[in-house]
């Protein structure tokens, strides 16, 4: 069954020169609810720019995005606000998380604009990424691997439909990295969340069935 | 849903304004100081006038020499300035006689005690003015009653005995040889009678130095011991006058003051006269509080904007998260009316200092009690500040709303 299906959408940049730069021209894309995907491609390739569009965060030139059901590009800012709120989990490279907020209130913090809030459930969330006993560490207090691991508690407490993975293991080190992706994987499945994970890493890359080269997809990269 | 997104923005405001602690609390000390003020200055004018028109004292007018009106009411009634002269014995024996006068009080002023003025008068003035201790003083001994305020300050009690200073001011190489002996203590009335010390007007009259009316022979005339002061070398500072119904009132004004002879002055009408002339000083001091205001809800603006660039990331990840941007905008306007808020709380503390400060002055100064009592301006005061620092929350909160959520995330790939 069709979570998100992407029809003719356009995106283009203006430089700072002036220029109007295309960076994304996605005749048709679409990802099945629960199904997880890799995708990989070149620096540069727009595959930030792609999940920022599916997350609603940037609105297409033209096209559609629907998701659930919804048409992105056809709401108001403060729709996608609330689709993006409820329906999505956002993974940062750089993890994003609150600086000043404790490992709980920043998994609190992403619940609480789902009207979802339960603080059991990020409790039990940094419970099952091993941050039993970091809940009320702040981001500087953890090392690099736990504020990743906050940061996938975050982004599947609400468990979400859809779950977004921008090189959520680029900062980790490949034994840390492959058990963080096994646990992405293993959330996800269990909330029957789909995953569109981006990564230039091949180890990782390796570890899903389903793999696409944004270049297959979008014809500005190709 | 609601109250999960009210406590979500509470949660942001409350955060942000502990990660800013410093500059949090040096624009909430300048609200405060300008709410204090802003309360102090409505206050102070409001029961200043009150207790200076009314709550002052319980007579309607005063009779005193032909001069200012003002002077005569600041001397006889608050005891402050000096004497416009007196009026002879006479007058207040005409006065006490007219049928519109229900009570005349004489007062005759020239000496203190430690600055501390000493009046003397007739026993008339206990109708107005009870007892907390001894008794009323005897008209022709050297006896004195003193007022709750002067009691408290020298430590006068009953029995205690005083020998006066010449003058209105305190010179302590003009002492009077004369000993008073205090016999009553004066409960407070809260008005400048507090302030005084009560002794009988004879007693006055035959202090040493004191020069009476008319000369006896080539010579002034002084009284002599054992012997009674004829009526006719006796004089006064002023009448204390109530009266039989307040209708007569510019009756009497328009036929003494019509004269040449004496001043009629109705109290209450001077020093509503005097509080207008001086509307001025309480309308400025109302401008500078308005624009310390004014300047507070600057610091807020230029506090909480200077911390939005080093927050704009915060703000991405809250819109990341599915904040709205009403949401953002609206954590901004909160901080900041929160921020007033915190000000306008401590901004109490400020007016009761300042108001306890002032009350002090004004009754070691006049005798004059002000209270803490209700006043519109401690309402509105902190209602306005907070909806001030909303506005003042506008402009930064348009900055952090317009935040570029994509360019403010991850770096792009």
């Amino acid at each position: 069954m069709t979570l998100l299906e992407i029809t003719n959408l356009k995106k283009a940049y203006k430089s700072p020169d002036g220029e109007i730069l295309d960076i994304i021209d996605i005749p048709s894309f679409t990802l099945n609810k629960g199904e997880q995907l890799a995708l990989h491609g070149a620096s540069g390739s727009g595959k930030t720019t792609f999940l920022n569009l599916i997350a609603g965060i940037l609105k297409g030139d033209t096209g559609t995005i629907k998701l659930s059901g919804s048409d992105l590009t056809d709401c108001s800012e403060s729709r996608r606000d609330q689709i993006r709120a409820d329906h999505v989990g956002y993974i940062f490279q750089t993890f994003n998380l609150l600086q000043g907020y404790t490992a709980l209130e920043n998994v609190v913090m992403g619940l609480r604009f789902s009207h979802q809030y339960d603080s059991s459930k990020a409790k039990k969330l940094l419970d099952r990424v091993g941050l039993k006993d970091r809940m009320n560490y702040k981001p500087n207090q953890l090392s690099v691997g736990q504020q990743q691991r906050v940061a996938v508690a975050r982004a599947l407490a609400k468990a979400p439909k859809l779950v977004l993975a921008d090189e959520p293991t680029g900062n980790l080190d490949f034994r840390r990295a492959k058990e963080s992706l096994a646990l992405i994987r293993e959330i996800c499945q269990e909330a029957n969340s789909a995953l569109i994970l981006v990564s230039h890493d091949r180890d990782i890359l390796a570890q899903f069935k389903n793999v696409k080269e944004l270049s297959k997809i979008n014809q500005v990269a190709a | 849903m609601i109250i999960s997104g009210i406590l979500g923005l509470f949660t942001i405001v409350c955060k942000s304004l502990r990660q800013h602690v410093v500059s949090t609390i040096i624009t909430a000390i300048s609200i405060a100081l300008a709410c204090g003020l802003v309360m102090s200055v409505f206050v102070i004018n409001e029961q200043a006038k009150t207790a200076f028109r009314g709550g002052s004292v319980d007579f309607d007018a005063v009779l005193g020499a032909k001069g200012s009106q003002l002077q005569l009411v600041l001397n006889s009634v608050f005891h402050l300035e000096t004497s416009p002269g007196n009026i002879p014995w006479s007058l207040y024996q005409a006065i006490k006689k007219d049928k519109r006068i229900k009570l005349a009080v004489p007062y005759a002023v020239g000496d203190n005690y430690f600055g501390y003025r000493l009046v003397g008068t007739t026993k008339d003035i206990f109708i107005s003015l009870k007892l907390k201790a001894g008794r009323r003083f005897k008209a022709d001994v050297r006896e004195a009653v003193v007022g709750s305020f002067v009691a408290q300050k020298t430590g006068l009690k009953v029995g205690s005995r005083i020998s006066p200073f010449h003058g209105l001011a305190f010179n302590k190489n003009s002492q009077h040889q004369e000993v008073y002996e205090i016999v009553g203590v004066l409960k407070p009335s809260n008005t400048p009678s507090d302030r005084v010390i009560w002794i009988p007007i004879e007693s006055f009259y035959r202090m040493g130095g004191h020069v009476l009316r008319g000369k006896k022979g080539s010579k002034p005339y002084a009284a002599e011991e054992g012997k009674e002061i004829p009526d006719e070398y006796k004089e006064v500072s002023a009448v204390m006058l109530k009266l039989k119904s307040k209708i007569w009132l510019l009756n009497l004004d328009r036929q003494i003051n019509g004269g040449k002879v004496a001043t009629f002055a109705p109290i209450v009408r001077t020093i509503s006269s005097f509080m207008g002339k001086m509307g001025w000083i309480i309308k400025i001091l109302k401008y500078i509080a308005y624009l310390v205001i004014l300047v507070a809800a600057a610091s807020i603006v230029a506090s909480i904007y200077n911390s939005i660039n080093e927050r704009k990331r915060n703000f991405a990840i809250f819109r990341a998260l599915g904040a709205r941007k009403s949401t953002v905008f609206s954590a901004i306007i909160l901080e900041s009316a929160s921020i007033a808020g915190i000000g306008a709380l401590f901004g109490f503390l400020v007016y009761i200092g300042i108001f306890s400060v002032a009350a002090l002055l004004i009754r070691s100064e006049t005798g004059v009690v002000m209270d803490f009592t209700y006043h519109l301006s401690l309402i509105l005061t902190p209602i306005g500040s907070m909806l001030i620092g909303a506005i003042a929350g506008v402009i930064p909160a348009v900055k952090a709303y317009s935040t570029d959520v994509a360019s403010h995330l991850s770096p792009t790939t």
